[in-house]
């Protein structure tokens, strides 16, 4: 792992004293949103509970609105829980959340990139926040665009790319810490299928150096082969949570949409 | 706080800048532009009483130079919230980056332009007839000259920390960069009438002004532009007023900024 400045100095520690716990342990965690004016009050959690092993892949599954985005939003620290708790890395995340931020990397759901800089300009900026070697970050910049078939386009504005390849820079700015945990917020939506394959292998690499991934999906076919475990999201709450073939095998269907089909009686891709 | 972030931050905040000459060229030029025609226009106006020492363009430039440091208001705004509805500042957000450390270094990237915009102003003022006694007057010495200068920049940029502060609130308070852009004129033009644009004359007589940084602002760069003793208590008075402002708007701001920051 590319060790920060500020790990190396006060942080690694800290983490070390954290080693035995899961990499997300999540209790009891609701969000409310509450209504303005006349409108009613949203609950987006509603009273989630999960945890997530160290070097697992755990996809959340749902549909738009299911909550998937507002978990993610808590566990990174750009929302506070109305209620529940939840540690990553073993930190808290209504008091530790500087420390959890030092660990973690989160591919959000916008393809976030500015597009008056060029691809490694993105990938230098975000990796200097981060307080990266500046060596290491061209370094593993190149590594991670050569990987993503983006290092021709290095040197472009981000401006010029496409829908995709702006989604890819996303994913690699999202790897540039090399973080102990990653959050991908729908990494693949709005891709060509033969750049969601592309992402997919490549996310297999990540799952084989042992990162412990959160990935929220609308696309089984992709939770199915990256996740280790899976969680299906409806209305904010957890209705179904294993692995891919434990779920399949209990509902006795032939695949994860089947299974969100039979709890739900929607398709998982209604409304995308 | 790293200074290899605030670097890194100041740095896009100019790349930004940079890679948009038209709104770069315009918002660095305004100010400058507005003080030629101006100065074009009332530089040999003496108002009312023509047995006056100063014309209006004379009563009116340190006003209007505090102008420069009132559109930040607009930019810092326009900026957040369109970092915002683009994602980028949720990104932003995720990494280890400080509240603290973001807002400074907006301060930096924002103060700059201002500086530039007095320093090409003042020069166009002085080129179109403007002669502030303080850097023509034969009486002072240079030293007391470089730091009447120093002073006047320091006006500037604590005038601008304030615009900073009310960006920031203004970025807070709004869903949309359209709407920050509008509401920042609801910070920005109390200020232009009252502090800035009105002669200092008419504004001396206005208490709405007393409760206007840029009023402050502009009457400290009036008061050292006129060559006054730097122990002059109103001096020091509309210093320390501008620097309270400064400071209780930019804890406002970073409040507000660090309330939205996980909402």
């Amino acid at each position: 792992m590319i060790k920060s400045e500020e790990n190396n100095n006060s942080n690694s520690e800290s983490t070390n004293d954290k080693s035995n716990t899961y990499a997300i342990e999540v209790k009891d965690l609701k969000k409310l949103f509450k209504g303005k004016r006349s409108m009613p009050d949203v609950k987006a959690v509603d009273g989630i509970s999960f945890h997530v092993e160290k070097g697992e892949v755990f996809g959340l599954l749902g549909t738009n609105g299911a909550g998937k985005t507002t978990t993610i939003s808590i566990l990174t620290g750009t929302l506070l829980p109305t209620e529940g708790t939840a540690t990553v890395g073993g930190f808290d995340i209504k008091s530790e959340i500087q420390k959890i931020k030092e660990m973690i990397s989160v591919c959000p759901q916008e393809p976030a990139v500015y597009k008056f800089l060029t691809g490694i300009g993105n990938i230098k900026f975000f990796g200097n926040l981060h307080l990266i070697p500046k060596d290491q970050i061209i370094e593993r910049g190149e590594e991670l665009l050569k990987l993503l078939d983006l290092f021709e386009s290095r040197k472009r504005l981000a401006k010029g790319y496409s829908g995709g390849m702006v989604r890819q820079l996303s994913l690699i700015i999202a790897l540039i810490n090399e973080p102990e945990i990653l959050f991908l917020d729908e990494p693949t939506v709005g891709m060509d299928p033969r750049n969601r394959r592309k992402v997919w292998n490549f996310l297999k690499t990540q799952k084989a150096e042992n990162k412990t991934i959160i990935l929220t999906t609308h696309y089984i076919e992709e939770a199915e082969s990256l996740c280790d475990r899976v969680a299906i999201m409806d209305y904010g709450e957890i209705v179904a949570m294993g692995t891919p073939q434990e779920l399949i095998e209990k509902w006795e269907v032939k695949n994860l949409e089947e299974v969100f089909m039979k709890i739900t009686g929607r398709s998982i891709l209604e409304g995308v | 706080m790293k200074p290899r972030r605030i670097f890194t931050i100041v740095k896009m905040e100019m790349t930004r800048q940079i890679m948009d000459p038209i709104v770069l060229i315009f918002t660095t030029f305004l100010v400058p532009l507005l003080i030629l025609v101006l100065g074009l226009a009332m530089g040999k106006n003496y108002g009312w009483d023509e047995t006056n020492t100063y014309t209006i363009f004379d009563m009116m430039l340190p006003g209007l130079l505090a102008y420069a440091g009132l559109l930040t208001i607009y930019d810092v705004a326009a900026g957040v919230a369109s970092e915002r509805e683009t994602g980028i500042q949720k990104r932003i957000n995720t990494t280890p980056l400080t509240t603290a450390e973001y807002i400074f270094s907006q301060m930096i990237s924002y103060t700059i332009k201002p500086i530039i915009q007095l320093v090409l102003g003042l020069g166009i003022a002085i080129a179109v007839g403007y002669r502030p006694k303080i850097f023509f007057g034969t009486e002072y010495s240079i030293g007391l000259k470089f730091a009447s200068s120093i002073l006047v920049i320091l006006f500037m940029v604590i005038f601008t920390f304030s615009s900073v502060g009310f960006g920031l609130i203004t970025a807070t308070l709004v869903k949309s960069a359209n709407a920050a852009g509008g509401l920042a004129f609801a910070f920005i033009v109390p200020q232009q009438i009252f502090g800035s644009i009105i002669p200092p004359y008419i504004l001396g007589m206005n208490s709405i002004g007393w409760a206007i940084p840029s009023w402050y602002a502009a009457q400290g760069m009036g008061i050292l532009f006129a060559g006054t003793p730097f122990n002059y208590w109103e001096l020091w008075v509309r210093f320390g007023v501008l620097l309270a402002f400064s400071i209780i708007v930019y804890i406002i701001g970073i409040l507000l900024y660090e309330r939205k920051k996980r909402s």
